[in-house]
């Protein structure tokens, strides 16, 4: 799936994104009642005023993240199903550790809680890449059962022994502002944690293409037939992508409570398990190409709340374009790969 | 009957910068079986393909006499009575060999239903009329590759083709069955039905063929009757020089000087690879691949030794087992005396055992990756410091191969753009570039024009000089004959004779490979 002509997938993701715009063109008068107000909502929706660019380029950062995440799965040909429960989880765990640990340790605080997001995703994920490696268990399966059950538990914990009983929220209480993030442009949500992901970019990047261990990776995932024949350990292979994979999942999490929410409140991330793995189909399941793919995804979301707000326009129907562009962009994918398939006979 | 012109046909492929055919004029006559030959990356099979409608030309068009047909897809392909025979044939597996044959003909009954007898009395007819037997209850999965083409012809001739395009049909007989190729050809063509035969082997294009058109470099450069021709002329044709005559290397001495280029197993030297009593039996292993019953046999340094045999009778099994794919039931390998059965396939490659399956484009390399990926398989592990792989140590290491093997690409083309004979060179330059103490080489010469041939040979030679062991698995006799010093024949999972290859003929090895004599 690593496609070596990123122009040739601009074009194609373009393409995409023009034909959901022409979808939008084409409903919004049989939908909306005053279609040009709408439309005007929904395209300017992150440039209305810094504090919602702020807003967007944040939950980007964030869905970099995710996505990354789901890049790493897929590189090494495993699907990780789970994110929704390793962000949520990286969540919980940097909080509750950062409740529990003395303010005096300021930043180290900070990296110590990183880690420890990285490793509660990682645990979870890697679990289902163990359990994969031993029994030959379907990673699909057991992430996805594995991350609902850990929903529902944290859910649980939150609302009730973690609650924060002087919040009217469902939520847990607040990180000590010594271990927050520092704040870009305020009033908005950005904070490093766009940094971060974009870092982690350039790191995942690396990791893939420029190092042994991602070389094995990636070509277990193309191909596990030829990686064991080349005495790669493809079967360390089942755990590590899973590992990897969550462990980016988790970092999301924690970030989001780091920077974003100082706390966990009940269903904040939800979504972010799935939103990855749409972004990292956007991006071709290639790091750099994650960029413009979270861009679009988030300003089609943002887009999409924004003329919820400002106009009379429906979550559903933000939701169906969404659902447009990736059932356009992974059709593209396939058809590429039907195209070359025929070609190798 | 009418016949087809293809005209001004030119298909680029932008992926690889390739252009596979080049305003290619080519006519078809009705009722003639017409060869198509040319070099591994002359544009034959792309022909073909636009053709069957596999793929669509950039420019050009098809006609069926004056009509010009318009053909996107195999199916419209085959709504014009046009067909194809692939070497690589796509079946469900799950399904009979009937099932695959009228997949997506189905006769249907009154109420709807799969009519299933009707069915087998047509492909009965078929199969009586053109004298291709299979046993049509048989899962698809257990067919060996003759059987899937036999399928696709049948599938074809059910669908009612009468335009058949075969590509590399000699597989889809075994060795001692090529007359019956060329019954069923002539059969196919009492029928009216018009063939044509890609092949890059010039004695069956002359053989069956009534007419032949030479490609090169995407061009077709000749078309002749075959009674005009000769194998040299054809192959001049083909390679586009006096290079015709590239003998092989073993043809050059080993024929007029028996004994002389055939280096002897050094007598005190220790024997780099040892089978003691190899078995391998399904009560034990559980496994479908054919059994082994006490295989023995010694390898040398600077010797080449080719297994040799039907399929079935084991080469397959030998195949897995030394590669470390499977485990034997009882038997020692031992490698340079120490036992190997049962290592990691990791572990075999530390010790400098390189390995050149059959299923080349399966196992042997990823299509999806680049070149320079597929090069760096065993030596990725040279390039890294602190994990960090040195790009410009790689580049220069994949430069060499390149350059060394006359490999048409660059390092970072997706492997799959590449010609197969392209691909070939990629695999077999990663295997032997760290000269390997003992190669297993699979079917060296699958797919290979003759020049690819003689340069695997080659390579095989130049090996041995330097003092690795090669042991070749092939079911083909003459490559054995051509590129090794001994020729052990497998029949049902014994060794029924080792001989030197200066010492046997064909003959010879037939009836050891047919169960009819055993060495003594």
């Amino acid at each position: 799936m690593h496609d070596t002509r990123p122009a040739a997938t601009f074009v194609s993701i373009g393409l995409a994104i023009a034909a959901a715009i022409l979808a939008m063109l084409i409903a919004l008068p049989l939908l909306s009642d005053s279609p040009a107000q709408t439309l005007g909502a929904f395209l300017m929706g992150p440039f209305r005023n810094l504090f919602y660019l702020g807003n967007f380029l944040n939950r980007m950062g964030l869905y970099l993240i995710a996505g990354l995440a789901m890049v790493i799965a897929f590189q090494g040909g495993m699907f990780n199903l789970g994110g929704e429960g390793q962000v949520y989880a990286g969540a919980l765990a940097t909080t509750m550790f950062l409740l529990s640990v003395p303010k005096l340790l300021g930043i180290f605080g900070i990296l110590a809680a990183v880690l420890v997001a990285m490793l509660s995703g990682a645990l979870i994920a890697g679990l289902s890449g163990f359990l994969k490696m031993k029994w030959n268990t379907d990673e699909l399966i057991s992430s996805f059962l594995l991350s609902s059950s850990i929903v529902y538990t944290i859910d649980y914990l939150v609302s009730g022994p973690l609650r924060n009983t002087d919040s009217f929220l469902l939520s847990t209480p607040e990180i000590a502002p010594h271990f927050r993030l520092p704040q870009l442009m305020p009033p908005s949500h950005l904070n490093l944690s766009l940094m971060a992901g974009l870092l982690l970019v350039g790191l995942t990047y690396k990791y893939l293409f420029h190092t042994s261990s991602g070389y094995e990776l990636r070509m277990t995932g193309l191909n596990r037939e030829f990686a064991r024949y080349g005495g790669i350990p493809v079967r360390r292979y089942y755990f590590i992508p899973m590992a990897l994979s969550g462990a980016l999942y988790g970092l999301a999490g924690g970030l989001y409570v780091l920077g974003t929410s100082f706390a966990t409140l009940q269903g904040s991330t939800s979504g972010m398990g799935w939103n990855g793995i749409a972004i990292a189909l956007i991006g071709r399941i290639h790091p750099v190409l994650l960029i413009p793919a979270s861009v679009i995804f988030t300003y089609l979301e943002s887009g999409g709340e924004n003329a919820m707000i400002y106009a009379d326009f429906s979550f559903e129907f933000g939701a169906i374009l969404q659902a447009i562009v990736l059932f356009l962009v992974t059709a593209r994918i396939s058809i590429g790969r039907k195209r070359n398939a025929a070609l190798d006979s | 009957m009418k016949s087809i012109s293809l005209v001004d046909i030119t298909k680029h492929f932008p992926e690889n910068g390739v252009t596979a055919n080049s305003r290619v004029d080519l006519d078809i006559t009705a009722g003639e079986i017409h060869a198509l030959v040319g070099e591994n990356g002359s544009g034959k099979s792309t022909l073909m393909h636009i053709l069957s409608g596999l793929i669509r030309p950039d420019s050009g068009d098809i006609y069926l006499d004056a009509a010009r047909l318009r053909i996107n897809s195999p199916h419209e392909a085959l709504n014009h009575g046009i067909g194809m025979v692939h070497q690589h044939v796509q079946l469900v597996r799950e399904f009979t060999v009937l099932q695959n044959i009228i997949l997506g003909r189905e006769p249907r009954t009154w109420w709807g239903q799969t009519d299933l007898l009707s069915a087998r009395r047509q492909v009965d007819e078929l199969m009586e009329l053109y004298n291709l037997q299979i046993d049509l209850d048989r899962p698809a999965f257990e067919l060996s590759i003759d059987g899937e083409q036999k399928i696709a012809l049948l599938s074809l001739l059910y669908a009612g083709a009468d335009y058949i395009i075969l590509d590399e049909p000699t597989t889809l007989f075994e060795e001692d069955e090529s007359d019956l190729l060329h019954a069923v050809l002539e059969k196919l063509r009492n029928q009216g039905k018009t063939l044509v035969l890609i092949t890059h082997k010039l004695r069956e294009a002359l053989h069956y063929a009534d007419r032949v058109s030479v490609m090169r470099a995407g061009r077709r450069v000749a078309t002749e009757y075959t009674r005009a021709l000769d194998q040299e002329k054809l192959s001049r044709l083909m390679i586009g020089s006096a290079a015709g005559q590239t003998p092989s290397p073993k043809h050059a001495e080993g024929r007029t000087a028996p004994g002389h280029s055939v280096p002897q197993p050094p007598v005190k030297a220790e024997p780099v690879l040892q089978l003691r009593e190899i078995e391998f039996r399904h009560k034990i292993t559980g496994s479908a691949l054919p059994e082994l019953k006490g295989v023995s046999f010694e390898l040398f340094p600077g010797e080449s030794l080719a297994v040799t045999g039907i399929r079935e009778n084991g080469l397959e099994t030998l195949e897995q087992l030394l590669a470390g794919f499977t485990v034997p039931s009882s038997g020692s390998i031992l490698f340079k005396n120490e036992s190997i059965a049962g290592l990691s396939i990791r572990d075999l490659r530390r010790r400098q055992i390189a390995y050149i399956p059959t299923e080349r484009m399966v196992r042997g390399a990823s299509l999806d990756s680049s070149v320079a990926e597929n090069m760096i398989l065993l030596n990725y592990r040279n390039f890294h410091g602190w994990g960090r792989l040195k790009q410009e140590e790689i580049e220069h290491f994949t430069g060499n191969l390149k350059q060394q093997f006359n490999i048409k690409a660059s390092p970072k083309d997706r492997l799959a753009g590449l010609s197969g004979g392209n691909i070939q060179k990629v695999i077999i330059s990663r295997e032997i570039v760290n000269s390997p103490e003992l190669l297993i080489f699979s079917e060296p010469s699958w797919g290979l024009d003759f020049a690819g041939r003689s340069f695997v040979f080659q390579k095989i030679e130049e090996l041995k000089s330097r003092g690795s062991a090669v042991l070749v698995i092939t079911s083909d006799i003459e490559e054995a004959l051509e590129c090794a010093d001994r020729i052990a024949v497998m029949y049902r999972g014994q060794v029924s004779g080792i001989v030197r290859s200066d010492q046997a003929d064909k003959t010879r090895i037939g009836r050891l490979m047919l169960g009819v004599e055993t060495h003594a």
